[in-house]
């Protein structure tokens, strides 16, 4: 099973996600529709970049809270709205611990990211030019996720060395 | 066409509010630089300076603007900078672009003058003037914050002055998020002329596409050749800081070369102190950089700040005074050329500490540094010297004496060269200089065959030498000749010691290629422009993002022709405005150019007169100018459809045949030099 890995020391905050998602799933660029959102804080001269987006997570509440049973689990563990039972009530949008989900008064529906079920890889990480954003095989990302950290270990063994 | 398909217009003094389609003339310009500039000489009589109620200040994006294909937009206005204060437009990056054509905005134009402080609020189509008294005086990103605050939106992109705008300082510039500006011109002190303190736009409109899948394939194309092919090395050595590398390595480079000394100032600075990248909306390479340099303050640089360092390579005077030059609102170009000046001076004597109100300026810290820019910033004291720029100072300061120690663009342009490599480069880029140096525009482009920027940093990406690289450079740009002059050129054409009449048609081919990035929203760094880096996005490229975005074809000779004529146009009105402003004679150091260059510069960089005459004829021919004025004929305008211009042309040149000198037509540079 694949899933996005995220990684923050590689994103440059550029938003070609938000840019690609909204092409590709509303065949318009407009970020306001995007399934990611890049977070973009200011605080003294610096500028803070922080992705958002649904971590399809194991336990979902969006799908525990639906009264219309409209949020369901796909072959590629992508937590999907049907759109035709769902009844824009928004209790998935409050439930979800990191904002990725949102009801739009245009699809009288909730939007959230489906791992882009109309293509064979999710957009945002297929074009994340600094691959800050992978898809990968679940097992792969333990691994990962750890040579990632170990670079400043090495760098301290290579000063050794 | 993909725009937003509206064009709003507000009028300060009057406080009104009118909204037009943008159809009407995107047909002819495309969008972007283009419209702005027919929205603009339609408009604005040629008698109007800089702070006039009666000039306008434009925000335009083109077709592309909001899309992957790019985000840029042009800000135009007359520039107080300038000796007749010019029609200039400049480009300015960031959020706020594509935000104007999500809240359904092509072009943003700004007439009048408000009484009071104001800051435009602006949500799709809710448009309000907002009271600005309690921002006036603030920095820029201190406006920004209070306007992100009072909106309760932290996604609203605002654009501001800082209180050099506020105060009208000619080299005052637009700021938009931490390191976006509009800093040619002087921009920022016409906003401050129009009592504007800033534009907080915020828009969920989104931008409509003709044909995702096409666009999506073209999308593919570019990203292929991006991140595999030739252009692979661009993104990776640009994106993270790289581009910061590339200018203070890069303008080492031949001195590194001849010393043999290489030293890595930028790496440590970047090592340390760079937190972040910044940069446009979609734009993979985000090649801004934002510092945080503990004890002296946090903000964003580019290219151009760079260039600073790398004459001077004290990390910390850098950033402080750099950053401090940004908080007020200033193009840190022309003050850093002031500060540098105004030591030189007190060093050789010329100016006293009493003169300098006390500030030591002969040490090289940052105390003295970022208290003079503030002087500056707030016309205080010497401050006052500077308002009107470095050029118009320096003939009045001293009796004129440290005015000769000003090298040639600052004393004809009272401004400071745009980037360092203005006066390396001669050939086609000086050419377009020669033709057109009363305008505002700087035609000048960094390819010539022994300065490129890239060469050791793409030796050490690619782990070849720096033989190999040069080749390999040489290689890229000799094909771009290839393309667009034919087999039988080559790149030697690039070279500051060839001379050769086809170098006018290298002009005409990269001013078209820049004008077309300025008329579509395409940043012009990774486009064709740049091919000697690798790059690509040139005609068919830009002709076929339009199309696949509108749904409507849209043609290569389309997109020249609109080039063409934005060029002539703007070419035109300029020269209007030089005959116009006959008052300004005495001082104007911008002649229709008989012989453009002035003497010491052309014996410093060994330039042929009448080779490079010969060039600028040639240009002219193509441009269809008369080679004797660089102005438009009546003939060019006519078959452009530009017969105002041409009328109001032949009617000024006849009433400037009574006080326009023979002689100073001669010589180009007129009373100033003389001084």
């Amino acid at each position: 099973m694949k899933r996005i890995v995220f990684d923050q020391t590689k994103c440059v905050g550029c938003r070609v996600c938000e840019a690609i998602c909204s092409l590709s799933n509303e065949g318009e660029f407009n970020p306001e529709k995007a399934r990611i959102r890049v977070i973009r804080t200011f605080e003294e001269g610096i500028l803070y970049k922080t992705p958002v987006m649904c971590m399809q997570c194991e336990n979902p509440y969006c799908q525990a809270v639906c009264p219309a049973g409209a949020i369901s689990r796909d072959g590629r563990n992508a937590k999907i709205v049907d759109e035709k039972k769902c009844i824009g009530c928004k209790l998935c949008e409050v439930a979800c611990p990191v904002g990725a989900v949102t009801v739009r008064s245009d699809r009288h529906a909730a939007v959230k990211c489906s791992l882009c079920a109309d293509y064979d890889e999710p957009q945002c990480a297929k074009f994340c030019f600094g691959g800050a954003l992978q898809y990968m095989e679940e097992e792969r990302v333990g691994i990962a996720r750890a040579r990632e950290k170990s670079v400043k270990f090495l760098e301290l063994q290579r000063k050794e060395a | 066409m993909s725009n937003a398909g509206t064009i709003l217009i507000i009028d300060l003094s009057a406080r009104t509010i009118e909204r037009i389609a943008t159809s009407g003339y995107a047909k002819e310009f495309i969008g972007g630089a283009g419209v702005a500039a027919r929205l603009f000489t339609e408009c604005v009589p040629s008698d109007t300076r800089a702070f006039d109620e009666k000039n306008m200040l434009i925000f335009s994006t083109g077709p592309l603007t909001g899309s992957l294909f790019g985000n840029k937009a042009n800000v135009c206005s007359r520039a107080p900078e300038q000796p007749n204060h010019p029609y200039v437009h400049c480009g300015m990056g960031g959020q706020l672009p594509s935000e104007m054509k999500f809240a359904g905005y092509d072009h943003i134009v700004i007439k009048g003058q408000s009484e009071k402080p104001v800051y435009l609020s602006i949500y799709n189509e809710d448009v309000r003037f907002v009271d600005a008294g309690a921002l006036w005086g603030l920095d820029v990103y201190k406006t920004q914050a209070a306007i992100r605050s009072e909106c309760q939106d932290p996604d609203v992109r605002v654009a501001c002055i800082g209180p050099a705008g506020e105060n009208r300082i000619v080299n005052a510039l637009i700021l938009h998020d931490i390191e976006h500006t509009a800093a040619r011109g002087g921009m920022g002190a016409v906003m401050g002329a129009k009592k504007l303190k800033a534009l907080a736009v915020r828009g969920t409109k989104g931008l409509q596409v003709a044909d995702p899948k096409a666009v999506r394939k073209l999308w593919q194309e570019y990203f292929d050749y991006y991140t595999k092919g030739k252009g692979r090395l661009y993104y990776q050595t640009w994106q993270r800081g790289g581009l910061a590398r590339h200018v203070v390595d890069g303008y080492r480079y031949r001195r590194r070369k001849e010393s043999g000394v290489y030293t890595d100032e930028i790496k440590e600075m970047l090592s340390k102190y760079m937190v972040g990248s910044l940069g446009c909306s979609f734009c993979p390479l985000q090649c801004h950089i934002n510092y945080n340099m503990p004890g002296i303050g946090s903000g964003g640089a580019t290219c151009s700040n760079h260039g600073m360092l790398s004459g001077f390579p004290d990390q910390q005077v850098w950033w402080a005074v750099t950053n401090s030059i940004h908080k007020y609102g200033m193009e840190s170009f022309a003050v850093w050329s002031m500060l540098l000046w105004l030591q030189g001076m007190y060093q050789s004597g010329l100016i006293t500490l009493q003169d300098l109100d006390g500030i030591e300026m002969d040490k090289y810290a940052v105390e003295p540094f970022t208290a003079a820019v503030g002087k500056i910033c707030r016309r205080e004291g010497f401050g006052e010297w500077f308002a009107e720029g470095l050029g118009k100072a320096a003939q009045k300061i001293a009796g004129g004496k440290g005015f000769k120690t000003l090298d040639w663009v600052i004393q004809s342009r009272n401004r400071p060269s745009f980037s360092m490599h203005d006066l390396a480069y001669r050939g086609f880029a000086e050419t377009g200089k020669a033709i057109r140096y009363r305008a505002g525009d700087i035609i000048a482009h960094p390819y010539s065959f022994d300065n490129y920027c890239n060469i050791e940093i793409y030796a050490e990406a690619t782990g070849q030498s720096i033989e190999e690289t040069e080749r390999m450079i040489n290689d890229w740009s000799a094909d771009g000749v290839k393309k667009w002059l034919g087999d039988d050129a080559d790149g030697s054409l690039w070279r500051q010691d060839v001379y050769d009449v086809r170098q006018s048609q290298l002009t005409v081919i990269s001013e078209d290629l820049n004008m077309i990035c300025d008329l579509s929203g395409h940043c012009e760094m990774p486009s064709e422009r740049e091919i000697h880096y690798g790059c690509f996005g040139g005609f068919e490229e830009t002709a076929g993002w339009i199309s696949a975005l509108s749904g409507k074809k849209c043609t290569v000779e389309e997109l020249r022709q609109a080039a063409q004529k934005t060029r002539t146009l703007v070419d035109a009105y300029n020269s209007l405005c030089f005959l116009t402003h006959k008052e300004l004679r005495p001082e104007a150091a911008d002649m229709p150019p008989k012989d453009a260059i002035h003497d010491k510069f052309l014996k410093k960089i060994k330039v042929d007169k009448a080779k490079l005459r010969e060039i600028g004829d040639a240009y002219c021919k193509s441009r269809g100018y008369d080679p004797e004025t660089g102005i438009p004929t009546a003939e060019t305008l006519t078959k452009m459809d530009l017969d105002d211009m041409a009328v109001q042309l032949a009617q000024k040149l006849q009433e400037s045949k009574d006080w326009l000198k023979p002689e100073e037509q001669e010589t180009g540079f007129p009373d100033v030099r003389a001084k």
